[in-house]
């Protein structure tokens, strides 16, 4: 689904961070990539995503290179295959829950049949994730792991091929990063959603399929977590 | 339910209230400088405007002859001849006196009008009864006069002869009369009906011009003659108009017949008579010839001397006999007086101005060229022309010639003389010599005489409509045109007071650049969740213009509605503290969609502009990432500056 072949990138501050990295995602696939600060994670993670763009190697979605999207296919191809959970929930502070989780709708010029089954699979990720109860509190009035929760609903919006989850525990205590973690997984069997993180934790980590490690740009396997 | 963009903006705008209340009172002041500015222009263009529609009424085109006067019945004649609207008055200067209060008021503008003054400039129903004065707010605030009180007026004694012109009778104090308030005038009812350019609010008094001439006991006379404004169809036609309808009795040309010589004179109520009218009536008739009679001081032929003799200046062309040159003719009286014959020299004295007019005696030493019978055309009292000190008189002492009389020189047969032969002059030299020695700035002649063959209806129907009456003084000016032009000419507060705001327009520029990098760069995470969560920039930019739009709109509709407190605060300086550049305190603060449209317009347009590059470059920045080095944006950073920023523009 995913195929990633030597990639590199570099930053004038940082210097080399992805040093001809490659990587192959099938569908369903959950990875954690690991890895210490500044090692290119979020890089690797925004190149994915279609952020940020390499230097020189290939990304390929469904055999189409990201290099030769247009800004516009760029945002298509984010909106309807993407889902981001970064580690600070990064939802809009002025919008209530409920509207977080329909906002990336907004962006797919749906048709009022497709939106209505849309906004019912929400209903079902909302209970899921138990946020239903907190549909019209605003952000700032909802607790970090609730939070999270909502930023991971909002991100499954478009029911995305890829969940690209930056530390997402990061801002998390240990009861709330496992309840996501667990979420996390629950929606990569149920769902199929392939799943890549990067993240620090060990123990969201071995909730994983597979589980890599950065080191100097390249991505290694890791044997034992 | 998904949030529609509309939605995203008025939550983000209300959840940002603080930065975004920054951003709208700096457009708002912005916004506030530009619209005052503009409207202080407007106000004070439509105030002068006001005032001159208040000044002059319905007036359009004033008709003035100066400090001349001419007969009120001229005005009916324009209205009938012409269909034209319009209204005699008389305008002085004088001076007003409360006799409750005691406050006086120099140089108070007196219109002596018809009752049909007030119905010219739209009011029916007010009239001044006689022995009563309307005045306006100004002066019986001035005064703290109200209805019922009486006043004094004073003022210079209305005469046809310039004060200053020779022979003209000495001058009183002036004339003064006591007359009761009937009505205080408002402005907007002809109250501060002013004819002059200035924007300072007179003090008027209103007379019923009948008074003044029962006070003078002569035909009514006027000065100003006010065309309509809604008859004016141009300044030549009226003035054509004005030409067609003038007389010469109308400016104070009268014919009378000589029965000594059976000619036909014209003569001037001012006296001497123009030099322009002179050659203007010699050109329509040809056959016209002036003549000048002077007042001589006295005629010496050694120690032998006759005083206060008149002496005529007569032309060759009817005079055939005349004297030329230094040579003169004397009367037979004369001769026996001086004990001269023909061919003796007498030197004759006189009076004359000089520039300054200073009062000289001059003289100029005559042959006696003939000595003439007091008989036939030698004998034409009617010569000596209408003195108002001297004609009339019955003797010599009664004289006010308005030049030094010496009583002790009259003897006895000088008073025989003026009894029997009155004005009759006693010496008669060439008009070329006459206009040389005694011409002056009033005219060359004191006369005109026509031959025998012209008759006076000939005369008066070749002269009527053909004076042109600019060589007779009339000026005319189209008064409501020019104040309108002058209005519209004046000084542009707009533009200046928009310069003067300049610095606080740039400063709020600046401040509005700082508050708005400021405002994005607090909201640069969610923007880039935006971009994470797929929406286009277009879509983004589109969100971030409607968000700058609405707060923009809220600025400028808040300094629109400020700007015209801006206008009102200019206004009051410009009639106090500012007043030496209006010249006026009677500025009114308008409010005018124009500029108001204007002032939003400039503001948002600029703010838009602003907004649209900072988005831009906003957007820009959030997509080069960290391929370049480029300055992490700072938030905090911002707002210091802007603090600073705006501490330093207060």
């Amino acid at each position: 689904m995913l195929s990633i072949k030597n990639i590199s990138k570099s930053f004038i501050q940082r210097g080399l961070v992805l040093n001809n990295l490659c990587l192959e995602v099938t569908e369903g696939d959950s990875i954690a990539i690991m890895g210490p600060s500044g090692s290119g994670k979020t890089t690797l993670l925004n190149i994915i995503g279609s952020l940020d763009k390499p230097d020189s190697g290939e990304v390929t979605f469904r055999a189409a290179s990201l290099a030769n999207f247009t800004d516009d296919e760029s945002a298509v191809y984010r909106n309807r295959n993407i889902g981001f959970v970064f580690q600070d929930h990064l939802l809009l502070p002025y919008l209530t829950v409920s509207e977080n989780i329909m906002l990336p709708l907004l962006a797919s010029n749906y048709t009022p049949e497709e939106l209505s089954v849309k906004e019912e699979h929400l209903k079902i990720l909302m209970d899921k994730t138990g946020i239903t109860e907190l549909k019209n509190k605003y952000p700032f009035h909802i607790s970090g792991g609730e939070a999270q929760r909502v930023a991971l609903v909002r991100a499954l919006a478009n029911s995305p091929s890829i969940l690209l989850a930056d530390e997402p525990t990061g801002s998390l205590d240990a009861k709330n990063a496992n309840i996501l973690g667990d979420l996390l997984l629950e929606m990569n069997k149920e769902f199929g959603i392939t799943i890549i993180l990067a993240s620090h934790s060990a123990d969201l980590a071995k909730k994983m399929s597979r589980v890599l490690r950065l080191d100097e740009g390249k991505l290694i396997a890791e044997a034992t977590v | 339910m998904v949030p529609g963009i509309l939605k995203i903006v008025l939550q983000s705008i209300k959840f940002y209230r603080k930065p975004v209340l920054y951003q709208v009172l700096i457009i708002a002041l912005l916004s506030a400088v530009i619209t005052g500015s503009l409207l202080t222009g407007r106000s004070v263009r439509a105030s002068l405007k006001k005032s001159a529609s208040e000044r002059l009424g319905n007036t359009g085109i004033l008709i003035s002859s100066g400090i001349r006067y001419f007969d009120a019945e001229l005005a009916q004649r324009m209205k009938d001849s012409a269909g034209i609207n319009c209204t005699g008055i008389l305008e002085i200067n004088g001076y007003c006196q409360s006799l409750s209060s005691q406050k006086g008021a120099f140089n108070t503008h007196i219109y002596a009008v018809n009752n049909d003054f007030f119905t010219f400039n739209g009011d029916d129903s007010l009239i001044i009864n006689q022995g009563e004065i309307a005045i306006n707010k100004r002066l019986a605030d001035y005064l703290a006069v109200k209805p019922g009180d009486d006043i004094i007026i004073r003022f210079k004694e209305i005469s046809d002869i310039p004060a200053d012109a020779p022979f003209a009778p000495a001058k009183d104090a002036g004339k003064s009369v006591v007359m009761r308030i009937g009505t205080i005038l408002q402005p907007a009812y002809t109250g501060n009906f002013s004819l002059s350019i200035s924007q300072i609010m007179p003090m008027n008094v209103f007379m019923n011009l009948s008074d003044l001439e029962n006070e003078h006991g002569k035909s009514l006379k006027i000065n100003r003659l006010l065309i309509d404004k809604k008859n004016v169809s141009s300044l030549s036609k009226i003035t054509d108009d004005f030409k067609r309808d003038l007389r010469p009795a109308d400016i104070g040309l009268r014919l009378r017949r000589v029965k000594k010589t059976r000619q036909t004179e014209l003569i001037s109520d001012r006296v001497f008579i123009d030099a322009a009218i002179v050659k203007e009536i010699s050109n329509l008739l040809p056959s016209s010839a002036p003549v000048i009679t002077y007042l001589g001081n006295r005629f010496m032929a050694g120690s032998r001397s006759t005083p206060y003799s008149f002496v005529s200046a007569l032309p060759l062309s009817i005079y055939p006999e005349i004297a030329t040159g230094d040579d003169i003719i004397i009367n037979k009286w004369m001769a026996d007086d001086l004990s001269v014959n023909e061919g003796d020299s007498v030197e004759m004295y006189w009076y004359s101005p000089d520039s300054l007019n200073k009062l000289i005696e001059r003289s100029n030493r005559f042959v006696i060229k003939k000595i003439v019978e007091m008989q036939g055309i030698w004998s034409d009292s009617l010569l000596m022309p209408d003195f108002p000190g001297i004609s009339g008189r019955e003797s010599c002492s009664d004289w006010d010639a308005g030049v030094p009389i010496k009583m002790n020189e009259i003897r006895t047969k000088d008073e025989a003389y003026w009894n029997k032969y009155r004005g009759t002059p006693k010496a008669f030299i060439s008009y070329e010599k006459g206009k040389e020695l005694w011409g002056n700035n009033y005219g060359p002649a004191t006369a005109l005489r026509f031959p025998e063959a012209l008759t006076e209806k000939e005369i008066e129907h070749k002269l009527s409509g053909s004076l042109d009456p600019r060589q007779s003084g009339f000026t005319f000016t189209d008064l409501y045109g020019d104040a309108i032009k002058a209005a519209n000419e004046s000084v542009d507060f707009g533009t200046l007071f928009f310069s003067l705001g300049f610095f606080l327009i740039v400063a709020s520029v600046v401040l509005l650049s700082f508050a708005v990098s400021s405002y994005f760069d607090s909201k640069r995470e969610q923007i880039n969740t935006l971009f994470a969560l797929g929406f286009k920039n277009r879509w983004i930019e589109r969100l971030l213009f409607l968000e700058s739009l609405s707060i923009g709109l809220i600025g400028c509709f808040i300094g629109a509605l400020a700007g015209y407190l801006v206008n009102i605060l200019i206004t009051r300086a410009l009639n106090s503290v500012w007043q030496g550049a209006v010249q006026t305190d009677t500025l009114d603060a308008f409010i005018s969609v124009v500029p108001v449209l204007t002032g939003f317009l400039i503001t948002i347009l600029t703010t838009m502009i602003l907004m649209m590059i900072k988005i831009r470059r906003y957007l820009n920045t959030l997509n080069r990432k960290e391929k370049e080095i480029h300055r992490r944006p700072s938030p905090r950073r911002n707002l210091l500056l802007l603090r600073y920023s705006f501490i330093l523009t207060i």
